[in-house]
């Protein structure tokens, strides 16, 4: 062991052992070439740079880069077009063989490597031959720890290799790996990492975390996953956001604030990161299908195959049918940008009569059936004459009595038509599927800056009609809703009324109901659910218009809005009937 | 459930340092969905000497969905609802702008906010409202005097017990007292 002692190299090995544990031994039967991995993590991310790899200037590229074949590639091409962000860089490997001469007579042999080789060629040349010039500078001299600590710290700033604006031009044939390393890299930091997750309050490894895309606020996947499912599963689909107060607004301050004042920043999360939380395949399917419908629903051009079993939506060029769960993300984000147009569309769009003929055709997304978008009818052709279908008349009597409880007890969102009905609170309203602010009592438009001018007095002095009526119907709007109503008669929802439930409540029960309602405060709807008793809580709403039938309503209207999200306008007439009608009517050649 | 847990934190939190002029407390041990919390009106406002009862109510599914909070002391505020029910219109509470990872703590602060700085312009109390801007002497009168009749003496938490006043349910918003 004397030998061991003496020899300097052993010496050296074992305080670089201890240094740098992750150093190895390349070959077992030789203790003397070692290897070890130095991560390139630029203080700052730097810009990378793939130019475009135009065939006859790939070659050169990759065999001289280095800072000079930067400079001139940059000015011969000035449009970087393809520049990522990264953090960390593929690490170098060091491969240092101390011969059997070491220190004294021979300088350490040096190989160095990176996988992908992104790294110049010319720079490697140099970063090689640093070791036997340090050894010279150091008198021949035990060179190793110096020699790794000049590598890592010139790592640091990737070799000189970055510009005075922070870029970095590298080979694209790389670029892949480099990306993929930088991912893998930002991940493993991240999962080491710690975090307090906002929702369970919990401490979290960042393993067990996800960091949202777009702002990069961290949560723990499984309160994301409760949530986001949750949310999804009741179709709220506007809460499937960041779960940060304040998330959206801080970013479009950001964002005003660096320049960029034209769009709002993206709030809602795309069906690619729900996966990556990851959530159920079927949960993000049902997250894309309902997103694409509500888009449709909102846009009042939308028309429906007239096919009573089908009822898809003709295809449009807004708004693309999600095609499995990836597409659905570009079709997400062109409706956005869409949005802006919209209203612009929907102006042309109102004199639907008088679109060009050519463009009344309409083909389903679903089940490919070419129609006219005005008279319903399979597609005829340019030059056929047609009327659009004649509207709301032949109801059935259950059609008949949901529009007239929609009449009475809902309010139609003035931008997208959905009726709403109230179920308690104030007369602010936010429609579930536009978000539109507006107010319950009159349907108009509410500034959501500050919704509740609507009803005090203006700045003018002026009063709009529901002045001081903020908390009118507080209870909610028809008697089969409200803070306490627990189910009612109709519960469970898609149970058959049966005929003895529809009520003969003999009229002057209702008589008696109207008196006292004249003299007695308004009582809230909740306690005597049992008996489906007509009760009325509408001041000034005549008797007549609501009639024996009501408390039926009620319960058709309920189990509708328990359908809406299976099924689509319930109460639309059949086309098709309207078509043959149409056809024995008329003289129209069908071709 | 992890909502029982983040809530035993959140109410660990607040009872150890409660927010400023606060006081938590839980009406049953074994609910803690229930909690009652003792503001002190804020010094330096009409409200300051009055001590008031605010009910926060934690749904099941808490923290996915807002808490419900009122004020169970009737108070002269052109945000909280002028009768027994005593419901605050709080921006950050409606369902749709509900986030998660709010905390109880900065809800119960911005109650007290709205105590310090009434925001006449997003009123529930119209007239109240009306009359806090335009005869600012009148609604400090009005408040002090609230304060004296309903916010003296030990807090009460049952909202609508025996209250008597111009306090019922009806429809008419702002149109109380």
């Amino acid at each position: 062991m004397a030998d061991d002692f003496d020899n300097p190299r052993d010496i050296e090995l074992s305080s670089l052992y201890a240094i740098y544990p992750e150093i190895q031994q390349l070959r077992p039967d030789d203790a003397y070439t070692v290897t070890l991995d130095i991560p390139v993590t630029p203080s700052k991310p730097v810009t990378v740079f793939f130019p475009a790899a135009a065939p006859d200037d790939a070659l050169p590229l990759g065999a001289n880069g280095g800072p000079a074949g930067v400079a001139a590639a940059g000015a011969t091409e000035p449009n970087h077009v393809d520049s990522h962000e990264v953090a960390h860089l593929p690490s170098i490997r060091l491969e240092i063989t101390f011969g059997h001469r070491y220190p004294a007579e021979q300088p350490p042999q040096i190989a160095i490597s990176t996988n992908p080789p992104w790294l110049p060629a010319e720079t490697v040349e140099q970063l090689e031959n640093d070791g036997p010039r340090l050894w010279e500078e150091m008198g021949r001299d035990m060179v190793g720890f110096t020699y790794i600590d000049h590598v890592q710290q010139a790592a640091e700033n990737v070799f000189g290799l970055v510009d005075e604006k922070g870029t970095l031009e590298v080979d694209p044939r790389h670029k892949i790996a480099i990306l993929d390393y930088d991912i893998k890299a930002r991940k493993a930091a991240f999962e080491k990492e710690t975090f307090n997750c906002g929702v369970c309050l919990d401490p979290k490894k960042g393993s067990l975390c996800h960091r949202m895309l777009d702002c990069g606020h961290v949560f723990c996947v499984e309160c994301l996953q409760d949530f986001y499912n949750n949310a999804i599963k009741e179709g709220d689909l506007a809460a499937v956001r960041c779960l940060a107060p304040n998330c959206a607004k801080e970013r479009s301050k950001a964002m005003s604030a660096s320049g960029k004042k034209r769009k709002k920043p993206r709030t809602f999360i795309s069906p690619s990161e729900l996966l990556q939380i990851p959530l159920d395949q079927e949960t993000v399917k049902r997250y894309v299908t309902l997103k694409y419908k509500t888009e449709l629903e909102s846009d009042k051009n939308t028309v429906y195959c007239p096919r009573p079993w089908c009822h898809g939506a003709a295809r449009s060029k807004k708004h693309k049918k999600p095609q499995g769960l990836d597409l659905a993300e570009a079709s997400d984000e062109s409706g956005l940008e869409e949005e802006d147009d919209e209203d612009h569309a929907a102006s042309e769009g109102k004199s639907e009569t008088y679109k060009p003929a050519a463009e009344r055709l309409a083909i389903c997304e679903e089940c490919s059936f070419a129609f006219c978008s005005r008279c319903y009818q399979s597609w005829h052709g340019e030059f056929v004459r047609c009327t659009p279908r004649r509207d709301k008349e032949e109801l059935t009597a259950e059609e008949q009595a949901s529009l007239e409880y929609m009449k009475l007890h809902t309010t139609p969102c003035p931008t997208c038509e959905a009726p709403a009905q109230k179920s308690h609170g104030c007369n602010h309203m936010i429609c579930y599927r536009c978000q539109t602010h507006f107010c319950y009592l009159c349907s108009a438009w509410l500034d959501p800056g500050n919704p509740y001018q609507h009803f005090n007095e203006m700045p003018n002095g002026r009063v709009t009609g529901c002045y001081m009526r903020l908390w009118e119907l507080e209870m909610g709007d028809g008697d089969d809703v409200g803070y306490d109503f627990a189910g009612g008669p109709g519960a469970p929802a898609r149970e058959v009324v049966p005929a003895a439930a529809v009520v003969d409540v003999p009229i002057e029960d209702i008589i008696h109901e109207l008196e006292d309602f004249g003299e007695e405060e308004v009582q809230p709807a909740a306690p005597q659910q049992q008996d489906p008793v007509l009760r009325i809580n509408r001041p000034g709403q005549a008797v007549e218009d609501m009639g024996l039938e009501k408390p039926r309503i009620n319960l058709l209207w309920r189990q509708q809005l328990l359908l809406i999200e299976e099924e689509r306008d319930q109460d639309e007439i059949s086309p098709w009937q309207e078509v043959e009608e149409y056809r024995e009517g008329t003289d129209v050649k069908v071709q | 459930m992890a909502s029982q847990k983040r809530i035993a934190k959140e109410l660990a939190e607040c009872t150890s340092s409660p927010p400023q002029g606060m006081t938590i407390k839980l009406p049953n041990d074994s609910d803690i969905h229930k909690w009652h919390v003792t503001l002190e009106g804020p010094e330096g406002t009409v409200y300051a000497g009055g001590k008031f009862g605010i009910i926060v109510s934690l749904p099941t599914d808490y923290p996915f969905k807002a808490p419900s909070i009122t004020f169970s002391t009737r108070i002269y505020h052109p945000n909280v609802t002028n009768d027994s029910l005593g419901n605050i219109c709080l921006g950050l509470l409606k369902p749709e702008n509900w986030k998660p990872s709010s905390r109880l703590s900065s809800v119960l602060e911005a109650v007290r906010a709205l105590l310090v700085e009434p925001q006449p312009d997003d009123p529930l109390e119209a007239r109240i409202a009306d009359e806090y801007r335009q005869d600012r002497k009148e609604f400090d009168k009005n408040a002090r005097s609230y304060v004296q009749r309903y916010a003296k003496g030990p807090v009460k938490f049952e909202s609508g017990g025996g209250e008597s006043g111009g306090g019922s349910t009806s429809n008419t918003g702002g149109g109380g007292n």
